[in-house]
Formats: structure tokens, sequence, C-alpha cells
């Protein structure tokens, strides 16, 4: 009745169990047919021991809950976050990134980056095979980098990483080179990714869609993946080629990783705390007190790096063309309590465009902004809107200062209503009319396409500072990307930082953090963070930068 | 050419030409539906985080068709239809026949379980309690009313509370094995079970009230026998009007059953198609409700005569 997970070689325990199930039903089976009504509550109760004691031998299985699903599998053609974290086990990268940010060796057991980062040169460690058994030489690498850059493959974000690429050559079968037209600093932390990990080309060359099965050289091997119901791993028995911010070397701990999708939360929650499952990710906010207070359970918490969830007002219209009333906006809205109101404490509030664990995050930018209500009353009565109305909003020109936060309503969780809704009446006291509009998947590509919003909201996942070009370079004004503020004044730096060195890399995406929050092209509200529940006998679970934890090092205890 | 060869031939065509017809208006009705609600594909195959050029965009949209003019659109659309290709889904980028197939049997293992378990249920329920026990009936007709009313949903969750949380019965999960059936198919069953049940005890007070019910008694036939044997055939006529009603409970149901369960299926791709505009996919599912639609129809019309011996003969 109860699906097993049995440890490999673990035959006496199975044996040992069996027998004690058998002694368990014969009397349950008899209690049932000779005094059903009176002892059915017995009966239930002792088939409720027999399966607690299944599930504590659940062996080194680990079930993971995910809220969300993926439609693709193959990590080279999506920008699924779900994907990354399943493919983490699955495919090795060219260099690994540990959690203070330093680049380690992997695949590539050393590089070589010329002065002005156009030219890399990897060398590959030798003995790697996909679990396919082929071999992973140059060629390999050469073939997956190549496929993402083949149009026809219709890669976009994977191909985003990769930059603006010249070749790939592969001159002998331990060494990549990679040239570029023009300096690309970033590259080293694309491939660290799992979007850029490399899959076997043998199984890439014959497989008619990619879509549903990805073949690399990592520490498991996808055995199924079923949309809408999860992804079943094993292990490599003979995997010897950890990522350097591991802590261990050889095969993981773990026999088998199964991902289950169980997108309602308190399914989840039950699963879990009934043992079911051993760890399930977005806990709800409110819940997360409750799950901590539990003896058997921990909750983890890792910070994103990133651009942090904010709101992008639109410069490029409406009263927000103005950067006072921009300023103004900014200047009043509550962020502390607002976030406290909607996320309980358990969040922290942003201080700046980008997260604390991103690379280069300037914590001096903190200062030049903040809850000020004078000053945003001030900021408004100067840029002419001096009159309010009978609501309390004030209004220019017999025009109402009202302004549109448009935004998905199937992808936007309940607590960042709350948190829109708290935004909302902290800047009415500065006479703003914030209107909510949640609309669809289809209505908020339509919006943002059309022009016709004011703010919108998101968060990006990312350590390397580059991915404020996504966010902001002129060239990804939607429908293109995500440049919804619609800002083109930090087009020269965005652009020169992508090269340059280390220093200089530091200075302009200060200046380039300076300058979002001063022209008040957003207004941050928290650092975005990735929660999990798990049971205290889950050790050893290490986090990826981006923010997506990492099986490889992780056991459970029997 | 014997006259019942032509005669079923003449059937068989009219039929086929009904489905075809049903199946036109479905597809057309989707296809300006889909292009009418605000979306860009496009930005659905860029596969999540949107980040894309024009030249990236075009050729995506090239691939896909998407630069040309909407009428060249439905016409290739039809076109290729006709030949059972249903082109390709924009997030899943697989072909849109294959998914759907993929899908069905977790779906019709559910679906066929949960229709079984409410036929049992329905008719155990109807024999048992039409013009009798009134107690029984009352009690019965209140908790039809409950589970009616009670979104499918919300069954799905306390029946997880209680015997996968607290009893350890059941396993919550996904789609392995059996035991992962039982759950999810008690949950969509009740709902229907709770409708079919009213029908049929309805369907079978009103045929014992009439004569053939007194001639039946009086030939010495006993209760059970004059239920299941005579009573039943009339009400079974009542439920087979319900087809429809029943279809599209299931289906419907299997959206929320298979989301609370996490169990991949129809109604899973179903719903997250709808959620992100997948337009060939949306078009493929409806095509194939419609075509399911139409199918179970006309088996309800050849069993009416099965049923009913008095329709018999009337027809060609």
């Amino acid at each position: 009745m109860f699906r097993l997970d049995l440890p490999a070689g673990a035959s006496h325990a199975s044996v040992r169990r069996r027998g004690r199930r058998v002694t368990d039903f014969c009397p349950t089976t008899w209690r049932v047919i000779i005094a059903a009504a009176m002892m059915a509550p017995l009966a239930w109760s002792s088939a409720g021991l027999a399966a607690d004691d299944a599930m504590s031998h659940a062996g080194r299985t680990l079930n993971f809950g995910l809220s969300t699903d993926t439609s693709i599998i193959d990590p080279s053609i999506t920008g699924s976050s779900i994907t990354a974290l399943i493919d983490r086990n699955i495919v090795d990268s060219l260099v690994g990134q540990a959690e203070d940010n330093r680049f380690t060796p992997w695949l590539a057991e050393s590089w070589e980056i010329n002065g002005d980062n156009t030219r890399y040169i990897f060398h590959l460690r030798q003995g790697v095979t996909f679990s396919d058994r082929t071999p992973l030489d140059a060629e390999a690498v050469k073939y997956n980098l190549d496929r993402i850059l083949d149009p026809k493959t219709t890669s976009s974000y994977a191909r985003s990483l990769l930059g603006p690429i010249d070749s790939v050559t592969a001159p002998d079968e331990r060494t990549v080179v990679i040239t570029y037209h023009q300096p690309f600093a970033p590259l080293l932390q694309g491939l660290s990714l799992p979007f850029l990990g490399i899959q076997s080309p043998a199984y890439l060359r014959k497989a008619e869609s990619t879509t549903n099965s990805v073949v690399g050289s990592g520490p498991f091997v996808l055995d199924a993946f079923t949309r809408g119901s999860g992804s079943r791993l094993s292990k490599r028995a003979d995997y010897d080629w950890g990522p350097g911010y591991a802590a261990h070397t050889g095969p993981s701990y773990l026999d088998a990783i199964v991902f289950k999708y169980l997108p309602e939360a308190s399914v989840r929650l039950g699963a879990l705390t009934s043992g079911q499952l051993q760890a399930i990710d977005d806990v709800p906010p409110a819940n997360a007190r409750s799950l901590q207070a539990d003896e058997k359970l921990q909750v983890l918490t890792r910070e994103n790096p990133g651009i942090n969830r904010s709101l992008f007002l639109n410069t490029s219209r409406g009263p927000f063309a103005d950067v006072k009333v921009r300023q103004a906006f900014q200047g009043a809205v509550d962020v502390a309590s607002a976030v406290k109101a909607a996320y309980f404490g358990s969040l922290r509030p942003a201080d700046n465009i980008l997260a604390p664990s991103t690379l280069y995050y300037d914590p001096k930018v903190a200062s030049e902004w903040g809850l000020d209500l004078g000053k945003a009353n001030r900021l408004l009565d100067d840029a002419g809107w001096s009159a309010r109305d009978a609501a309390g909003f004030r209004t220019k020109d017999g025009q109402r200062l009202s302004v549109h936060l448009v935004y998905d309503s199937a992808t936007v969780s309940a607590s960042d209503v709350t948190l829109a809704e708290a935004v909302q009446f902290s800047v009415k006291k500065a006479g703003f009319d914030l209107q909510l509009d949640p609309v669809d998947a289809g209505g908020y590509v339509a919006r943002s396409r059309a022009n016709d919003y004011d703010l919108a909201a998101f968060y990006y996942v990312r350590a390397e500072p580059d991915i404020l070009r996504t966010v902001f370079h002129s060239a990804y004004i939607p429908p293109n990307g995500a440049n919804v503020a619609r800002v083109s004044s930090l087009d020269a730096k965005l652009n020169e930082a992508i090269g340059a060195s280390a220093e200089e890399r530091k200075r302009l995406y200060g200046e380039i953090q300076r300058e979002i929050i001063t022209e008040a092209y957003v207004v941050p509200l928290y650092v975005a963070s990735y929660r999990l529940a798990a049971a205290k006998t889950l050790h050893g679970i290490t986090w990826a930068t981006n923010a997506k934890p990492n099986f490889y090092d992780a056991s459970l205890d029997p | 050419m014997p006259a019942s060869t032509r005669n079923l031939l003449r059937w068989g065509l009219r039929h086929l030409g009904v489905i075809l017809a049903v199946l036109w208006g479905a597809a057309t009705i989707t296809f300006i539906a889909v292009k009418l609600i605000p979306g860009d594909p496009v930005s659905i195959l860029t596969g999540g985080e949107n980040v894309m050029d024009e030249a990236g965009r075009s050729v995506l949209a090239h691939q896909y068709g998407l630069d040309q003019p909407l009428l060249v659109q439905y016409g290739r659309y039809l076109g290729h239809a006709l030949v059972g290709d249903f082109g390709q889904s924009y997030q899943f980028r697989r072909p849109v026949v294959a998914m759907i197939l993929e899908a069905a049997v977790p779906t019709l293992q559910l679906a066929s379980s949960a229709m079984l378990l409410a036929l049992c249920l329905a008719v155990a329920n109807a024999i048992a309690t039409a013009g009798r026990r009134t107690w029984l009936r009352t009690v019965l007709s209140g908790l039809e009313l409950a589970l009616l009313s009670t979104p499918v949903y919300w069954i799905g969750i306390a029946l997880l509370a209680l015997f996968s949380f607290q009893l350890h019965w059941f396993p919550v999960t996904g789609n392995d094995g059996f035991a992962a059936l039982v759950l999810p198919a008690i949950a969509l069953s009740l709902p229907l079970a709770a409708l079919l049940g009213q029908v049929l005890r309805d369907g079978l007070e009103e045929a014992l009230a009439q004569p053939f019910a007194l001639t039946v008694r009086t030939r010495g036939v006993g209760e059970v026998a004059l239920r299941v044997r005579h009573g039943m055939r009339h009400a079974a006529l009542a439920v087979s009007t319900l087809t429809g009603t029943l279809l599209a409970s299931v289906l419907g149901g299997s959206i929320l059953t298979e989301t609370v369960f996490g169990r991949s299926g129809i109604g899973q791709i179903t719903l997250q198609a709808i959620r992100t505009r997948d337009m060939p996919l949306v078009l493929g599912l409806v095509m194939m409700s419609a075509l399911v639609f139409v199918i179970i129809n006309l088996l309800v019309d050849a069993f009416y005569l099965v049923i009913d011996p008095r329709l018999r003969g009337s027809g060609a």
C-alpha cells in the first residue's frame, strides 16, 4: 500500500521490516473481520503505526516538495529556476562559484584570462565521463556552447549569459578557448550556472527533443521527468569530479532525490510534517514561525543575490516622467513597515537596488534615500502637484495624481499583494493615488508592451552585477526585456562595465547603483529569499550563488 | 449493396459530418478567442526569463509562423489539424498531440476509476433508498447536497489531511502506483456520486410508481430484482441525459484534483496552457474535449437503444 524507497543494499532492514509488517497485519485483518464497528478505530491506529515504521526507514532518498513546476528540463533552452535547481545535480559546469562568490575549479582544472577580458582559456580535467559513458572533452564543451549560440536552438537565457562571443575553439582534447569581439567579464559567473552546464553531445545529437530529458556528467542521473508531477534522480556511483567548493569528493551521500510537484502550500506542509517529504520550498511566511518551533523541523533561509524585489517607476510617461515626483514617491513609501506587515518580519527590507550578496554591492547607497514625508510633500509642491481634491489626493490642472501598479495576479503571491496595499496606504499620506491593477499573464505582457503602466514590480536572481544591464539597458525596454523603468541614461556605464577590470567594475557599478536610487528609478522593497523547510535529519545543504540549495554534500540520518 | 449496409453507411457519414462540423466550430471559436485576448506568444516561447533582442524574437516568430497574417495562420492551422497535426506547444516545445496522449493516460486512470466508483456508490444508494428507508434517505440526500456544494479542491485537502497526514494510509504524491490513485479518485468521485445518486433515485422512484411495477410485483418478483432489472433501466435513461454535465465535471474536477494531489495529466496541462496562453496546446485540448464530447454523445445515443427497446425499430 505504501511506496517504500529502500536504500540499495538494505536487504536486512527490509527483510526485518517485512517480517514485522506481516505480524502486524494479521491481527489487524483478524480484528477487522471479527469485530468491525467496535474495533475500527483500533485497526486504523495500528495501520498508522505500520506506516510510520515504513516511513522512518525511508533510507537515503530525499523527497523534496516543489511549489512550482517546470515545462522544460533542458537547461540550455529555458530560464526556469526549477530547471536550474534540478539540473544542478545532473550537469556539471566548467567552473564553480562558492558561497563567497569566488570561483573554483570544476570541469576546468584551471583557466587563464587575458588582460582585457576578451580571451578565456580553460584546461579541462581528465577522466570525466557523461552518464552515457562518453568522455567529456574539449569537443563536447565546444559542441554545447555552439549549440546554445545557434539561433535554431532558440536558447534565450543561456545565450544571454555567454555574451558577445566571437568563437569557441578546441585546439586539443583538454583545452577550450573562448574569444570575444569586445571585453566581457561576466563569463565565469555565467559558466558556473546550470544553464551553461555541459550535456552529452552523443545524447544531444540523437535526441529528437531535449525538452524532457538531460544527460550530463553530474553526481546524479535523471531517471524520469514527468510534467505536472516531478522528477526522479538517482546517484552515480562512479562520480569523482565534484566542484572545488564542495565539502567532500567522490559520489554524493544521497542515493536518490525525488522532486515532487505539489502546488498547494497546505499539501506541501502536511506532507513534510507527516514525514512523507524531507524538505519543501516556498514556505508561506505565515507558517515559517510554527515550523521553526517544531522540534523535528528546521527552516533554512538564503537571501537571493541580484536585483531586490523593487517597484520600478516608468520614467517615460505620466507623473513619473518628472524626477521630483519619482523622488517624492520614493520618500513617501514606508518600506520597513510595509515589508513587516506583509512578511511578519521574516524578510529584510531592501536598502539598494542590488541585494547584499551580489558582487560589487555598495552599502553606502543606503544613506541616499528613505522615508521622509516632509521631503516628499515639498517635492510634490515644487513639481506643481500642490492642490488636493476632496479625497485628499493631490491634483494638478484638475488631474488627480494617480499611478497604476500593473501585476500578473497568477504569479504574484498573496503576501506581495498585501505589501502593495501597505505601500498604497503609505503613499496616500503624501497625496498619491496608487491604483493596483491585477491582470493575467497576457494582459501584463500587453500592457508592458504598450507602455500602459506607471509601476511594475519584480526581482531577478543573479550574483553577477551585469544583471543590472538586463533591467536598466535601453536594449531591454519591453517587449525585449525587463527594463520596465524605460531608462536609457545608464547604457554607457553598463556597457563599459561588462568588460572592465575588477576595480573599474566596482567603481562603475557603484555609480550605477547610486544613480538608480537618486534618480528614483526604483523603490527597493525587500531582499527576496529562498526559504526551505526540512526535517532535522537532513544535513549538509549548501547554497548555490543563485540562492538555490545544492544536494551534493547533503545527507539524511537514517 | 444490401439496404442495411447502405443505411449503415448513410448513418456513419451523417455522424462523421456532425463530428467534423463540431470540431471545426470549436477550432474556429477557440482560434478567435485566443487571438483576441491580449498576450505575446513570443514572450512565452522565450521561456521564463524573457531576455531576447529583436533578431532573436523574429527568428522565433518566423519559426512558429507567427509573422504570417491571421487568415494564413488560421488556414494553415486548419489544414494541419485535418491531418492530425496540431503543431508544437509554445512553452513545452513538444508536439501537442504527443503531449495530450501522454497526459491522457494518468487522467484516464483517474477519471475512469472515479466514474466507476461514483456509479457504484450512486446505484447502491439509489437502490437502497428510493421510495423507502426514510431516515437513511434523508441522511444521504443531505450528504449529497453537501458534497455537491463542496469544491473538489476542498474535499481533496480534507481527505489528504485525514488519510495521508494523520493516518498515513496513503501517500500524498504523484503518479506512483495504485495507492496514490485512491485518494484522488475518491475526491473526484464524491461530487459525481452525489449528482448521479440524486438523479438515479428520482428516476427510480418515478419508475416504481408506474403501473408496470405493480404488474411485476404481482408476478411475485422480489423487490431487489424489480429495482435492479426493471426500475434501473428507466432511471438509467434519465442519467444518460446528464452525460454532458458529468463529462464537464470530470474534466473540471481533474484540473483541481491533479493540482491538489500533484498528479500529471490533462487537467495540469490545461491549466498551464490557459495560464500562459499556449495557443497550440489550448487549441489541441479544446479539439480533444470536443471530440470526446461528440463521441460520448454518439455512444449514449446508441446506448439508448440498448436500454430502451421502445426506441428500437423507430429509426433506420
